[in-house]
């Protein structure tokens, strides 16, 4: 990833100017400090640090004055805050650089500082972290085999845990199992996909959401994504889709497939790939659909991509709302809280902070050419449609004896559909005469 | 400077000498260390590491004819006023701007009997009262310049003393007098469509309003002041949108602008959203963030803007420097909030007026 800021701190003491204005303290350092200071204020003063508050008072800790004092100090002296004297006016409360403070008099209201009791100083602790990153709105793109199901519940833990309105646009192209390893399929699923997406791309600008999406993925909607996004260099420039980070989850994609181009040409921001190290399905992508790949069992090659492992996950387990982890939380909503929700908010900066970065360790090789997407295609529907056409050709003799009744039950079925017609048609005459 | 172009330079007067020695004192020194010690260092003379080093280079550059007054007059004309002021914006209106020609201001001026002011020089003027000192029209930019000496009071602590006088005791505290003009401005950029009038005065006392009057009633000998406040800028809609605009999200992470404070109003109630210092955007502070992202730009119009402080970040305009501006809805009023130059202070105001 670009602009790394890699975070290496010692485990142990001391911490005395080891930290750093622009990250925030390791989950290490805390423990340390609760050895030596009052551990309310330790408490407060991290809930306040994850939070990435960027000043730190001593009024917003608990307990004495002098104590809080002793804590902020510490946290500068170890590097995370820098010591700052805010000045303003006495009369007018107008703040003061360090020129003003020098004059005679306050700029704004002119009154002359020693007759108002002096310039007024409160100490502040401040840091530089950087601001995180806006989420306008989301696309959700289920997989083949399914509804996707775990997109209603994406939303909903989306739009109840978000704190303000974040518009999930949950895209649908319906139950599918053959048309995934049909190539005219696959592309007009393709082309459905970038029709919707456009439209509510403009739908969104009007409804003045003006920043890109984030895009969340999953199994055969991050091949339909995936390769929507290369067909985009076919059009000119402005023209093109522009999305914000991506979270792909059961992705079958070709572990070597080309992101750098995608994200210089900026269609793409940050991709981060959940990858289940127990997911089935992931494997037979190569076997049954042409430029696919085991992406979502291994992880993406090079460094374009985070590639987070779930240990023991299935291809459907990360959005489970029926399994949990130790601590209570289901499959999705840890997740989200672990995993998403931080990789979307986070700045670009401080995105390898994100925990269970597993990259695959060597690079990916694919099956030979015979192999690529052959199955289904090839050899199983064909398979399967021999066996029906036998099926039927084996019945065919059976059926023979059947032929009237079955006749006369087409004519009645005829005459009715008929007859029906003919009314409606009458029934719209007399409506519009 | 080079001993052969010293060898150039033609020895001030006695009275050049005294003038400029009398603005070293006081209108020099007041225009910020920043704006003076570039004046310097155009002129090639030495800055000085403190401030008695840099007062006796100042004097010693004035002795030896380093520095002139034509080159004072210049650099006041870029500096002295700008910023640090109260700014009423209008826009001129196609009535107005057919009225705003050189000949036909020159005419008005001629029959307001205002000729001694015609491209009036300033740098030298200290009325006790407030006092039109110049009128011109170059470029399509009609200025008009009212100054008056208006000193300021430095405490001279080591001065003070007490005194005993029968059974009580005095302290007298000193106060040195430091030289300030107050500059109130009133200028119009045909071409750009723009004009402000710049009060110095604070808003708080009489003296803002009696400023304001004063520059209405000779503007009225110019022009139909009806129709250029018919033009008035409606600053609370340029507090709002300069704000929506510069509110970050995936596509634009870095804006131009910075909102320090952003006030929206709706009927009578209203919500704030400010940054504790003065450097910073409300919006850095991820759960102010969030919350100022839940008004979406359609849901804006039920909003009126109304007070907020912004800052143009450095290298944007054009801008060598961060600087504050704030903005007042309800009076429809800008407080430049740094001492500026001419051209700081119109590419901001240029700026807003594409925001309204």
């Amino acid at each position: 990833m670009k602009h790394a800021i890699s975070i290496s701190v010692p485990s142990k003491v001391p911490w005395v100017g080891q930290g750093n204005f622009k990250i925030l303290p390791p989950a290490e350092y805390w423990p340390f400090l609760v050895q030596e200071m009052p551990r309310a204020q330790i408490d407060r003063l991290k809930e306040q640090s994850d939070q990435r508050h960027n000043e730190f008072t001593v009024s917003d800790l608990p307990g004495s004055e002098a104590d809080a004092l002793a804590v902020l100090m510490r946290f500068a002296s170890d590097g995370w805050v820098e010591r700052r004297e805010r000045h303003s006016c006495p009369d007018c409360g107008e703040e003061l650089d360090a020129q003003a403070i020098t004059e005679p008099a306050c700029p704004g209201c002119r009154k002359i500082f020693v007759e108002k009791g002096g310039v007024v100083t409160e100490i502040v602790f401040v840091r530089e972290l950087a601001a995180v990153r806006g989420v306008d709105w989301v696309i959700a793109i289920h997989g083949m085999n399914t509804t996707g199901a775990w997109q209603e519940a994406f939303s909903w833990k989306f739009s109840t845990t978000w704190g303000r309105s974040v518009p999930v646009a949950v895209y649908k192209y319906g139950f599918v199992i053959v048309g995934v390893v049909l190539a005219w399929r696959r592309r007009t699923f393709q082309r459905e996909l970038r029709t919707k997406l456009a439209a509510l791309r403009d739908e969104a600008r009007a409804q003045g959401f003006l920043g890109n999406p984030d895009v969340v993925a999953h199994s055969f909607g991050t091949w339909l994504f995936g390769h929507l996004l290369q067909d985009e260099f076919k059009r000119d420039e402005a023209d093109r889709l522009q999305f914000g980070r991506v979270i792909l989850a059961g992705c079958i994609l070709r572990p070597d497939f080309d992101w750098k181009r995608i994200r210089e040409a900026h269609l793409v921001e940050d991709v981060l790939n959940h990858y289940g190290t127990a997911d089935c399905i992931v494997p037979l992508a190569h076997f049954t659909i042409i430029d696919s790949g085991p992406s979502g069992r291994r992880g993406f090659d090079g460094d374009q991509v985070l590639n987070i492992q779930a240990v023991e996950f299935g291809h459907s387990d990360l959005f489970s709302v029926e399994k949990g982890v130790a601590d209570g939380l289901t499959y999705l909503a840890n997740s989200y809280q672990k995993y998403w929700r931080p990789f979307l908010t986070l700045p670009a900066t401080e995105l390898l902070a994100l925990p269970d970065r597993v990259n695959p360790p060597s690079p990916w090789r694919q099956l030979p050419w015979p192999l690529r997407g052959t199955i289904f295609p090839f050899l199983a529907l064909p398979l399967v449609l021999a066996i029906v056409f036998l099926l039927i050709a084996e019945s065919g003799g059976s059926l023979w004896p059947w032929r009237r009744p079955l006749l006369h039950f087409a004519e009645i079925a005829t005459s009715g559909l008929v007859l029906l017609l003919a009314c409606a048609t009458v029934f719209g005459f007399w409506r519009n005469r | 400077m080079s001993d052969s172009t010293r060898m150039n330079v033609s020895r001030p007067t006695p009275t050049e000498i005294e003038d400029l020695k009398r603005l070293a004192a006081g209108i020099i020194r007041a225009q910020g260390n920043r704006f003076v010690k570039a004046l310097l260092r155009s002129k090639d003379i030495q800055v000085g590491a403190n401030k008695d080093e840099f007062q006796s280079n100042l004097t010693a550059a004035i002795e030896s004819g380093e520095l002139r007054l034509a080159d004072v007059r210049t650099w006041l004309a870029s500096v002295e006023g700008w910023g640090n002021q109260h700014v009423y914006l209008y826009n001129i209106s196609s009535t107005l701007r057919r009225e705003l020609t050189a000949p036909k201001i020159r005419q008005r001026v001629s029959k307001a009997k205002l000729d001694s002011l015609w491209n009036g020089e300033t740098a030298l003027a200290f009325p006790d009262e407030p006092q039109l000192t110049s009128i011109s029209f170059n470029d399509s930019v009609l200025r008009l310049v009212w100054q008056e000496a208006s000193p300021d009071w430095a405490p001279a602590p080591e001065k003070n003393f007490q005194k005993e006088e029968g059974l009580d005791l005095y302290e007298y505290r000193a106060f040195r007098k430091v030289e300030w003009r107050a500059i109130t401005r009133f200028e119009a950029r045909v071409k750009d469509g723009i004009a402000g009038l710049f009060i110095a005065d604070p808003i708080q006392g009489p003296e803002h309003q009696a400023a304001i009057q004063e520059a209405k009633r000779v503007l009225r000998l110019l022009m139909d002041v009806d129709v250029l406040e018919r033009g008035q800028m409606d600053i609370a809609v340029i507090s709002r949108n300069l704000d929506q605009q510069n509110v970050p999200n995936n596509r634009m992470t870095s804006p131009q602008v910075k909102a320090q404070k952003s006030r929206l109003t709706s009927g009578g109630a209203s919500v704030e959203f400010a940054a504790n210092s003065t450097d910073k955007a409300y919006w850095e502070e991820p759960a102010i963030q969030n919350v100022r992202n839940s008004v979406r730009p359609e849901q804006l119009r039920s909003f009126q803007g109304a007070d907020g402080v912004f800052i143009f970040q450095k290298n944007s305009l054009g801008l060598t420097r961060p600087l504050r501006v704030q903005l007042y809805g309800k009076e429809r009023r800008v407080r430049l909030r740094a001492q500026m130059e001419v051209v700081e202070v119109w590419a901001i105001l240029t700026k807003w007026s594409t925001q309204q």
